[in-house]
């Protein structure tokens, strides 16, 4: 049924990797190891942005469903217990002998050799807001620190690739609430580049990425130009205060994001074929799993799909009518991401893409009288792929309720250490807080299962 | 408060005193101490040795000069100074330098049965100095390798019980003592995560080893409290190169002192000016003004480095207006730095105004400024900002003054709706409107917070101490430990968070001296207005009898006293929970802001025109202004005393404040700096160039563009610094750094560049919604027929508040030219204007 691509996948001028044509912020780059504390140094992530690894480094797609996904009813089914626990879907063979998941996910069902599902993950947290802060950071939440979360990390480490930004967010399905998602105490200058538009919209545009209406290509020429000739305060100066400088550097950068081809090109769905698009399936997930794929090509390192309804506070929170909201829901999210993990592969991306799904905690076992199921942290599920991860392996299991692991569990600071570990960022990395504190990377340790 | 830990530190220097330092004749060698006693063998004394001459200039000898112990069999000495007991009796050790020598009497008394070793004195001191309990090791949540310790050594009886009694004892060997896996491991003699620690047969080696080989004995509770530290030379000038030796002695509640050098840690505030070693010896590494900060038991002490940029600066062509200049000057002089000349008076009047009023000025109002002959017309464009002329009705600029520091007073008192509910939110709000307008005197305003009771919908002040936790919840009193935290942060702008879970690592604050402020706040209860038979969702906040709070790890009660001062005394009847004094019950917040705003404490003074010099200046004299404490020393500490005991002079008058500053030749240098000064941030050589604040920029570009924003549910004409909270959507203001007032820490509000900021102003909608809208400034200038060269002229009035140069005008007409519409073209120029530095920094 799901027939990908009977011609050799299309590649646009996104695909190709831009070299690094200016070289002036290379020179900021050394400041980067000078140990300063974090959000003291604006230029820092100026200086990230420009940083040519050379290296095919291991990026990462982390799709996130805001709210908190049913183990049960979809990867995690307990088809022998009660009704009341099992629930109203039943549960299908998949690739995997043995391994079972529900009707609901079919594809991923059939693909099931493709990646790995951590059964026995203990979020220790069961509200929303907090599920953003914690699970994408691995951290416990508190209020007086807010830790920055893996792509924000990336970035710092890492830095930026050709002209993308290199932590993007697609969706506003994170909850800020708690800050979950933000860069935290790193500074906002390793924040994520949203793009809150509907790329399944026909009108989609990047805001501010795209040119504003009334305004064309060749306008921007002549606002560089009057930009140059106007903007004479403290040029004098034989040398540009650092403030300034960096300044300049943001401007460069957005000059160059904003009339490079690649940056549109990567943006513009257009440029897929229809069918790959059809793949992907024409929903917003569908849309969104297939532009991460497009901006990984093009050199960003860190996609957030968020995938929920901020309006609705996320749809995935089934506290009533969990079966009908999961039947709508599900079909695109089984399209959306077993297409993607697919289509990495076949474009031999998947070896240095890690993808990784977490959502903010499980159900509770027991359908309440609204046919709902409430936050339960004590169980629930995270799949991974890509970058190494050992295919079609099932991590740890739940008792017979899937109320609880059996055996041994692993926590977000695992999730985290696992991530970390796949993309190449020592775990004792030590970042010092604006005051003065200094601060563990993480805690946890790297799933031994899935390295 | 910070004046409470120098007259702890002031006492301390009092016993230094009496310890004595020895004062040569000659050309001046001064060897310190005089005398000094050594009680057993994990003691150390380290000798100072300084030669000074007729022009006060002292120089470091320690390392130089030549030591011999008089008695070897009881005292050794080394080339370094540090004097090491071998048993009881007299060591006079002999000190030649120069051709001089100097004795000091050395006394050894070693212990008795107990041991030489003190868990407290000396285990604890040189694990948190070896960094093994610092939170990102041993101290983290979980500990590292099975092995947990408390932060910093916080609570040393549960390190004993992890050190000597987990893990099957294993960890000390008593019987023999270097094979203890504690420190075989820290000295990296088998595999420790951590690396190695210690080295083996040093000090700090030898300490955990005599400490194991004496029975590795529990925390003893009869240790005298350690109650001071003092590090010298507490305040010196240096030359780039130059070293010295720091000594440190910790004072005791029993009158002992120790000689803690050893066993101290020591942490540079500014590398860049000062390094410093393990072993307390600092090196000069550059220019400028820095202090080392040391760490002994929870106990802090500074000291100051000064490095001059150079001998001798020449300032006389600089003339003090006020006190300030006067204080700043000296310090240009101690420095030798110079600052940059006067700002002109365009930029002047585009700085007052964004300071004051955080908006631009009008045009015509820059163009009568800067035609004015009057020799004191600065002077009077002051007066007519602040409302300060003499004449109270006249203060064209009242709203604006109110609503920018409304907004300022917001941010930090954290008013959101979230917190308190739209009516809550407002109440606040428009009270800060009125009390700014009415120029209400900032001690009264602070009390009025602190001391509010009543309903949160009518009585603005009650919001302070109100809080819900989410939207969902019922609007209550927020919890004491909480209001403990805020009511630091911003009234005293200190940050005594850490103390909540351990002791202040930078200060000498503890788990008591935080729960003791909470304690304050433990008097408030609030009801739904329901409970009154009123309709709606109206809170009131009111007093009942105070609740006991205890400390979290040992369930000590705690009473309220405030940080660092005397308990507070507390009648049976209200810790009893019946109301005291006939049903009245005590508002303990009352004592709270007495204490507070006591005359001559400084405390809510210094805090408050920090926080005022660093809104108009760029920086505080305190930097973070929220951060005030000894070992974050002021920039120009007499000049921060001085400010605010002119504060408090003229009556905690914000306008008067704001006046004395503008009129200072300080504030008006201009903002290019000079070569030399171009890293220099902290010295007001130069104005601080700096980003507009997100909501002062919103304004701005309206103003330019001759449009107005339209928040949802408020007023066309409103503009962003008249918005009572966050929650108004805009992406434009999220981007550009508004605070969510989520936290108390001024840090929230950042004016940070980065490249979502910048896309959005060179490439965003909303400037080009602006540059395009036909009741916009572009059309209203074509409208009324204005020449090239006029409507280059209004442009650069109305966004860099000058008029444009002769070249400047001729380029722009170039740009007008190229585009394909003279509209486009106008548009363009005013992009150009509004993307400029000189549009987006306050200069």
């Amino acid at each position: 049924m799901l027939r990908l691509f009977t011609t050799e996948p299309e590649r646009g001028a996104a695909g190709r990797r831009a070299s690094g044509r200016r070289n002036f912020l290379l020179q900021v780059g050394g400041l980067a190891g000078l140990g300063m504390s974090v959000p003291d140094f604006s230029g820092i992530a100026a200086a990230a942005w420009a940083g040519q690894s050379g290296r095919e480094d291991v990026n990462c797609i982390l799709i996130w469903t805001r709210g908190g996904t049913s183990h049960h009813d979809t990867l995690d089914p307990k088809p022998s217990a009660r009704a009341e626990i099992r629930g109203e879907f039943s549960a299908i063979s998949t690739a995997l002998p043995g391994v079972q998941f529900t009707d609901q996910v079919p594809l991923l069902a059939r693909h099931a050799d493709q990646f790995s599902v951590v059964r026995n993950l203990n979020s220790l947290n069961g509200a929303h807001g907090t599920a953003d802060a914690v699970m994408m950071s691995g951290w416990p939440m508190n209020p007086a620190v807010t830790y920055p979360c893996f792509g924000s990390v990336v970035v710092r480490e890492r830095g930026g690739r050709a002209t993308m930004p290199p932590f993007v967010q697609l969706g506003n399905d994170v909850d800020r609430q708690f800050f979950g998602g933000t860069a935290g105490y790193l500074g906002v200058g390793y924040n994520p580049f949203e793009v809150h538009a509907d790329p399944q919209n026909p009108e989609f545009r990047v805001r501010d990425l795209s040119l504003p209406n009334g305004v064309r290509m060749q306008d921007i020429q002549l606002r560089r130009d009057a930009l140059k000739l106007v903007d004479r305060f403290q040029r004098e100066l034989t040398q540009q205060p650092a403030g300034l400088e960096v300044l300049d550097q943001y401007y460069e950068k957005a000059f160059r994001l904003v009339t490079s081809p690649e940056t549109h090109e990567a943006f513009d769905l257009s440029r897929e074929q229809e069918q790959v698009r059809d793949a992907y399936g024409r929903s917003t997930f569908g849309q969104s799993c297939l532009l991460a794929r497009r901006l990984i090509e093009s050199g960003a390192r860190f996609v957030t799909v968020g995938c929920g309804n901020e309006q609705l506070g996320g749809q995935w929170d089934t506290h009533r009518d969990n079966f009908n909201i999961l039947r709508q829901l599900l079909p695109p999210f089984d399209r959306g991401l077993s297409t993607l993990l697919l289509d990495l592969k076949q474009r031999g991306l998947l070896e240095r893409t890690l993808v990784v799904w977490l959502t903010d905690f499980g159900r509770t076992p027991t359908i309440n009288p609204a046919a709902g199921r409430d936050h339960w942290s004590s169980a629930g599920i995270a799949a991974f792929a890509g970058a190494g991860t050992p295919a079609g392996t099932i991590v740890g299991a739940t008792d017979e309720t899937g109320g609880h692991s059996v055996g041994s569990e692993y926590f977000p600071r695992d999730i985290a250490a696992t991530i970390y570990t796949k993309l190449g960022i020592p775990l004792d990395t030590t970042y010092v807080m604006g005051n003065g504190r200094p601060m563990r990377l993480c805690e946890g340790s790297p799933i031994g299962e899935l390295m | 408060m910070n004046r409470c830990v120098r007259s702890l530190m002031f006492s301390a220097g009092v016993i230094l005193c009496v310890t004595g330092i020895v004062r040569g004749d000659g050309p001046g060698l001064v060897v310190e101490p005089e005398e000094f006693v050594l009680t057993g063998r994990l003691e150390r004394l380290q000798i100072l040795v300084t030669s000074g001459d007729a022009m006060d200039e002292h120089i470091d000898r320690t390392h130089e000069a030549e030591y011999l112990s008089l008695a070897s069999e009881v005292a050794r000495v080394d080339a370094a100074g540090r004097v090491i007991p071998l048993s009881s009796g007299a060591a006079p050790i002999r000190v030649h330098w120069g051709g001089n020598t100097r004795t000091v009497a050395v006394r050894v008394v070693m212990g008795g049965d107990s041991g030489s070793a003190s868990f407290l004195d000396h285990v604890v001191p040189i694990l948190s100095k070896a960094g093994c309990n610092l939170g990102s090791c041993h101290a983290s949540q979980f500990g590292k390798g099975g092995f947990r310790l408390s932060v910093f050594g916080n609570d040393p009886e549960s390190d004993y019980l992890a050190i000597a009694r987990d893990l099957s004892q294993r960890r000390v060997s008593p019987l023999r003592a270097a094979d203890s896996l504690i420190l075989r491991k820290a000295a990296l003699q088998i595999g420790h995560g951590g690396g190695r620690r210690l080295v083996r047969d040093s000090y700090p080696w030898e300490v955990l080893h005599t400490w194991i080989g004496e029975g590795a004995a529990r925390p003893r509770e009869t240790e005298p409290e350690i109650t001071g530290l003092t590090v010298s030379p507490a305040r010196r000038r240096y030359h780039v190169g130059q070293l010295q030796q720091l000594r440190v002695t910790a004072q005791y509640r029993d009158g002992t002192v120790r000689d803690v050098t050893e066993r101290s840690q020591y942490d540079s505030l500014n590398e860049g000016v000062a390094s410093v070693t393990t072993a307390g010896r600092l090196t000069v590494t550059g220019r400028g003004l820095t202090a080392i900060m040391v760490r002994y038991r929870g106990q802090v002490a500074v000291a100051h480095v000064i490095s001059p940029y150079s001998s001798d600066m020449p300032l006389v062509d600089f003339q003090p207006a006020n006190f300030i200049d006067t204080h700043v000057l000296r310090q240009w002089q101690d420095l030798g730095l110079r600052p940059s000349g006067d700002c002109t008076d365009a930029e002047f009047i585009r700085r007052a105004f964004l300071d004051c009023l955080g908006t631009l000025p009008a045009a015509e109002r820059v163009e009568s400024f800067l035609e004015s002959r009057d020799q004191q017309k600065r002077e009077a464009l002051v007066d007519e900002i602040l409302g300060t002329g003499g004449d109270p009705a006249q203060h064209p600029y009242a709203t604006e003054f109110s609503a920018f520091w409304a907004l300022k007073s917001g941010d930090l008192l954290r008013n959101n709706r979230k917190a308190t509910g739209d009516t809550g939110m407002w109440a606040l709000h428009n009270w800060l409107r009125q009390a700014f307008r009415t120029n209400m005197p900032l001690d009264q305003l602070a009390r009025e917070l602190m001391t509010a009771q009543g309903s949160i919908y009518e009585n603005g002040p009650a919001n302070y101490v109100a809080f819900a936790p989410t939207a969902a919840d019922d609007v209550g009193v927020a919890s004491p430990t909480d209001l403990a935290e805020t009511t630091a942060q911003v009234c005293l702008g200190i940050r005594l968070q850490c103390a909540r879970c351990h002791n202040h690592p930078f200060e000498v604050y503890s788990q008591r001296d935080y729960y003791g402020l909470a304690a304050f706040f433990t008097g408030l209860e609030s009801k739904s207005s329901g409970a009154f038979g009123e309709l709606g969702f109206d809170t009131v906040v009111s007093l009942k009898p105070a609740a006991p709070i205890t400390l979290p790890r040992t369930g000590e009660v705690v009473p309220p006293r405030p940080l660092l001062g005397d308990p507070v005394t507390v009648t049976v009847a209200q810790r009893d929970g019946a109301h005291a004094d006939g049903g009245v019950v005590t508002d303990l917040r009352e004592s709270l802001a007495d204490w507070l705003l006591a005359p001559g404490s400084g405390r809510f003074s210094r805090s408050y025109v920090n926080r005022v010099w660093a809104d108009l200046m760029g920086v505080g004299l305190v930097d973070p202004v929220d951060d005030l404490r000894s070992t974050n020393p002021a920039s120009n500490p007499e000049l921060l005393d001085a400010l605010a005991a002119t504060f408090v002079e003229q009556k905690y008058d914000l306008r008067q404040l704001l006046r004395l500053i503008l009129n200072s030749r300080v504030y008006q240098r201009s903002a290019t700096p000079r070569p030399e000064n171009l890293e220099q941030v902290r010295f007001s050589t130069h104005y601080n160039a700096r980003r507009l604040s997100a909501e002062v920029l919103l304004d701005a570009i309206d103003f330019a563009s001759g449009t107005h924003e339209k928040f949802p549910g408020m007023p066309v004409g409103t503009r962003a610094v008249d918005l009572p909270d966050s929650n108004f959507e805009s992406y434009f203001l999220d981007t550009l750094g508004r605070p969510q007032r989520l936290t108390f820490c001024a840090c929230e509000r950042t004016a940070q560049p980065n490249l979502a900021q910048v896309l959005h102003l060179a490439n965003g909608d909303l400037l080009q919604r602006k540059l395009s809208d036909p009741a916009g400034r572009i059309d209203s200038l074509l409208a009324r027929g204005a020449t090239d060269s006029a409507a280059i002229r209004e442009l650069y009035l109305v966004t860099f508040s000058r008029p444009p140069t002769p070249d400047e005008s001729r380029d722009c007409q170039t740009i007008i030219q190229r585009a394909d519409q003279r509209r486009a073209g106008l548009a363009t120029v005013l992009w150009a204007l509004c993307n400029s530095r000189e549009f987006l920094l306050n200069h």
